[in-house]
């Protein structure tokens, strides 16, 4: 027979740096294994360095330029200039940090929600459960937008983590409803009862046995969540609901008040925001496809 | 003090809402020796897998009682008494599905490791792999650094169900219920699974309930024990295994061995046949009056057996049956 | 055991298969799922193919009506389906051309009776689609055609063309489509697993009901299993399937009582039989071979207790051993066969029994 240390599992690299770098290049090897996951990826993470480390590089437009009114793209002017003479490009870089943090925030939230609930909900069943499930058939009745839209004008919702927390509260039912499927559907499988069969405990059962197969699921929740939470803000600062500035948002609605969609000269004023808007939901559905199959087991092999 | 470790006492399970009610075990009761197997045999929807949840612990019956060392499982404080925690440990499962009865996400290591560092049966990780591979050579998957950190999905069906078997195995199980263990397991690979459960039971004294709709299975698994045939929620006949497969005594046991067909064509040519008088199992929900197997029977008696329930009664040491013919036959009171 | 027909004629074989291969691509490489199978499906008998899971039977029985996955292609042989001296060369029909000769020339059955079925449809539109898919039968003659197969196959006509696949046990959904599949009168049955779902007893009617067509009707029916039971049960002549290829065909008593594959053997050795006296069982060793990357020789020298150098080199054919119908591809038959004395030996008592 084999002597036992042989057999122990191979130790890695004990310093973090490289166990960091090991981690990194197994995590890119297994988001390139889907193209089209990876091209939404690098999109993302262009986006994440436009907005933070960009800011840093392009100086804010803050100053007015009459004799560059709806100015076209020029080397000075990457996406050309509004109807004040600032630049465009700028806008873009220095108004996305909004978007994305929100976006994050919400996703991290609505999905603590939604998992959180969905599980309790599906394990603890009973009269808990089914109280649940009618809150969240209720809930989903109601419009979201417009009741979003009517709460901004009862409150100001001028605070970002307020403002998450916010979207998060209301989308909480349809993920709810999901998650809460998804555990029901695990809870029934063998594996499960041999756990409780070997008495391995509740916690166990939860964190061990049922979440590691939903993080794919709960990767898809999560990009889901943050592409609805960008449509709704985007939305609620176009209708000028939310005072937040220098937001693609903002540029739209600017646009927009500005009379934009009228002339030709200003197609990149209103163009530039939406595209990036287009663009990174784009990115963050595509990249969703990469989560997907890095968190089935089945892949994790190697 | 009870002659069995595990024992089954009028056990009843009703499923359903308060509108409709169906009873999948009805009135169900045998014991298990020490290091005996029993085969509980019977058509998809008898109720033999319920009863196996039950004598497991994982379904609470509806009524009657699980005993297990002579004590029942069931009192006053439900799941959560010393003794309850004796008896979950002390009886295990093996299902089906050798595709959904491991976790996907667990290599074969942490499957086996985790039941033992969690009860304390081993002090730390190092214990942990010299039980692992002690586990692993037992259940037959050497050399087993092939299978310590593959996951499920890299291990053949047959492969498996060994792990199932060793998973078992880490809280030193009494009592193992094998659910249809072997049967997607393809032919060749089955019998070395079955040699090797059987090995069990005489080195680490292993007693088995054994779930199974395949006869020649439950032959070759059972032939020291007992065969229980379950027929709609109840058992029919129950009596040793070769005594069941040779001389059947009820006439629902005596028409599944006539039908099932046999790997040898001679026999099965010469085979007398029992003609049922309706192909039709009956619903759960619009059960017969009298014996179940009344509206199919061939020894039918009207008046009798459409009228009254036939107990399950001895008609011998080794046999039990519940039908009013066979126990006339033999001279006893159904 | 001699006596079996060795005179087939054209006329006689609906069907014959010559040197088919079939390959499919995975992700990991090419999957050679069918290695050169060649056989031959007379009027009125029926042929077993056994084998276990992944050895290839149920794409050749897919094969032989070509619905292959898109993944799936033959890359050699030919199969021949004759009415008369006319023979069908089905793998040059166009995709129009394959519909008709489905059903027409030969039907297949498939395992999971109840996903053959359209669950919004009820029986008898399902039966109308088929038939009118096939070629133009008058409605009416539809209709009188299907109740009289549904009688035929002990259904109650009146209460089963009526109703939805959900209402019928699994059972009854297997009888209507064999049913189904006799409605345009083909020569040839192909049955993949037909009772391998079903509990003892209803296994037990769908048998009797398989072995009365066969009886009456006298078309060729070529069945796919694992169960050696229902092979015994059901079969005139048994092939057994291994990595891909036919390793042992031959009349059903030869096979059971004097095989001659290694295994074969391993397998009837390896399932018990529900009556008589206790037997111990072998199991083979090992596990089936991996498709992609097959071993040198014969695919089941890895397994095989009998095996020699030259099995680890040379892969056997197969070759006619005692008759002429019954061939086997192994280099050390006749070590096999000092092994089976015992299976003889019943087959001997079996008759002798009989004789008295």
């Amino acid at each position: 027979m084999t002597t036992s240390l042989e057999l122990m599992p191979k130790a890695g690299i004990r310093y973090w740096p490289g166990r960091l770098i090991r981690g990194v290049g197994r995590f890119l090897k297994l988001m390139s294994r889907n193209k089209t996951g990876f091209v939404g990826f690098l999109i993302f993470i262009g986006f994440v360095l436009l907005t933070t480390v960009g800011t840093w590089f392009v100086p804010p437009a803050t100053s007015a330029d009459i004799s560059a009114i709806y100015a076209p793209p020029s080397w000075k002017h990457p996406l050309g200039t509004d109807s004040q003479g600032k630049d465009i490009f700028a806008q873009i870089v220095h108004g996305g940090r909004d978007i994305l943090q929100m976006a994050l925030l919400t996703g991290i939230i609505s999905t603590f929600i939604g998992v959180a609930l969905g599980s309790l909900s599906a394990l603890i069943g009973g009269g808990f459960d089914a109280f649940l499930t009618m809150l969240a058939d209720i809930w989903l009745t109601i419009p979201r937008f417009p009741l979003l839209a009517v709460l901004a004008t009862l409150v100001k919702l001028d605070n970002m983590l307020f403002l998450a927390l916010l979207l998060s509260v209301l989308s909480w039912a349809g993920l709810y409803r999901s998650i809460r499927a998804q555990v029901f559907s695990i809870k029934e499988r063998d594996y499960i009862e041999a756990a409780t069969a070997l008495d391995l405990g509740m916690w166990h059962i939860i964190f061990s046995e049922v979440l590691p197969n939903m993080l794919s699921y709960i990767a898809i929740s999560f990009t889901f969540g943050m592409t609805s939470a960008i449509y709704a803000q985007v939305g609620l600062v176009f209708l000028g609901l939310v005072p937040l500035t220098r937001n693609w948002g903002v540029m739209i609605n600017l646009a927009w008040t500005q009379g934009a969609i009228f002339f030709k000269d200003s197609v990149y004023f209103i163009m530039a925001p939406v595209m990036a808007i287009a663009l990174f939901q784009l990115s963050i559905v595509w990249m969703s496809r990469s989560l997907e199959e890095i968190f089935n087991p089945r892949l994790r092999t190697g | 003090m009870s002659e069995y470790l595990i024992e089954a006492r009028h056990l009843v399970r009703m499923f359903g809402s308060r509108r409709q009610r169906v009873t999948a075990v009805d009135d169900v009761s045998f014991g298990i020796r020490e290091g005996e197997v029993v085969c509980l045999v019977g058509e998809s929807g008898c109720g033999k897998t319920t009863t196996g949840k039950m004598i497991t612990g994982l379904i609470k019956p509806t009524s009657g009682q699980v005993l297990y060392a002579g004590k029942p499982v069931w009192t006053a404080r439900g799941d959560k008494g010393e003794d309850f925690k004796t008896y979950r440990l002390g009886v295990q499962i093996i299902h089906q599905d050798p595709y959904a009865s491991l976790n996907p996400s667990h290599t074969i290591y942490q499957i086996l490791s985790t039941p033992l560092l969690h009860h304390k049966f081993v002090a730390n990780t190092y214990e942990a792999l010299n039980r692992v591979v002690e586990l692993l050579n037992i259940v037959g998957l050497s050399p087993v650094e092939d299978f310590l950190y593959k996951y499920p999905h890299q291990l053949s069906g047959g492969q498996r169900q060994r792990v199932s078997v060793a998973r078992a195995l880490t809280v030193n199980p009494r009592v193992i219920v094998a659910d249809e263990a072997v049967s997607m397991v393809d032919v060749s690979i089955r019998v070395g699974l079955l040699n090797m459960m059987a090995d069990l039971k005489h080195e680490l004294g292993v007693t088995y309930l054994f779930i199974t709709h395949d006869l020649a299975v439950a032959k070759f698994f059972a032939w020291e024990g007992h065969i229980a045939v379950m027929y709609v929620g109840s058992i029919v006949e129950f009596a040793s295994t070769p005594q069941l497969i040779n001389d059947p005594r009820h006439p629902y046991s005596k028409a599944l061995l006539a039908a099932v067909p046999e790997a040898d064509p001679e026999l099965t040519r010469s085979k007398q046949r029992v003609e049922l008088r309706s192909q039709d199992i009956p619903s759960l929900l619009a059960l017969p009056s009298g014996c179940r197997f009344h509206p199919r029977c061939p020894y039918f008696e009207p008046g009798l057996c459409d009228v009254q329930r036939p107990a399950l009664v001895p008609l011998d040491e080794h046999r039990y049956v519940a039908c009013h013919i066979a126990a006339r036959e033999a001279g006893v009171a159904s | 055991m001699e006596n079996q027909m060795t005179d087939i004629s054209r006329a006689n074989t609906p069907l014959t298969v010559e040197d088919l291969w079939v390959e499919y691509q995975i992700e990991r490489g090419v999957v050679k799922a069918v290695r050169g199978v060649s056989f031959e499906l007379a009027r009125g008998e029926s042929l077993a193919l056994i084998g276990e899971s992944g050895c290839g039977k149920t794409t050749l029985g897919v094969a032989l009506i070509r619905l292959l996955v898109q993944a799936a292609r033959i890359t050699r042989g030919e199969i021949t389906y004759w009415r008369g001296n006319q023979g069908l060369d089905v793998l040059s029909l166009k995709e129009k051309e394959l519909r008709r000769f489905r059903w027409r020339e030969c039907a297949m059955v498939f395992q999971s009776a109840l996903n053959a079925f359209n669950p919004v449809l009820r029986i008898w539109d399902q039966i109308l689609d088929t038939a009118k898919a096939h070629g133009n039968m008058p409605r009416q003659q539809v209709r009188e055609r299907a109740m009289q197969l549904l009688e035929y196959v002990q259904l109650d006509p009146e209460r089963v063309i009526d109703a939805y696949p959900h209402q019928l046990s699994g059972g009854m959904r297997q009888r209507v489509l064999l049913a189904m599949s006799l409605l345009l009168d083909p020569q040839v049955l192909i049955l993949d697993e037909p009772t391998t779902a079903l509990d003892i007893l209803t296994q037990r009617t769908i048998i009797d009901l398989l072995r009365r067509l066969k009886e009456q009707i006298g078309f060729a029916m070529l069945f796919i299993s694992h169960d050696l039971a229902t092979a015994a049960e059901l079969a005139d002549r048994v092939a057994t399937m291994y990595a891909g290829s036919i390793v042992e065909i031959g009349p059903v008593d030869d096979i059971f009582y004097r095989p001659a594959h290694p295994y074969t053997l391993g397998l009837i050795r390896a399932v018990p039989t529900v009556t008589g006296d206790f037997e111990a069982l072998v199991s083979i060793p090992g596990a089936p071979p991996d498709l992609v990357d097959p071993p040198p020789g014969c695919k089941f020298h890895p397994r095989c207790p009998y095996v020699t150098e030259r099995c680890r080199a040379e892969e056997p054919k197969l070759e006619a051993h005692y008759s002429e119908t019954h061939h086997v591809a192994c280099f050390n038959v006749r070590r096999v066969q000092e092994d089976t004395l015992d299976l003889q030996e019943r087959y001997a008592k079996y008759i002798r029994r009989k004789v008295q």
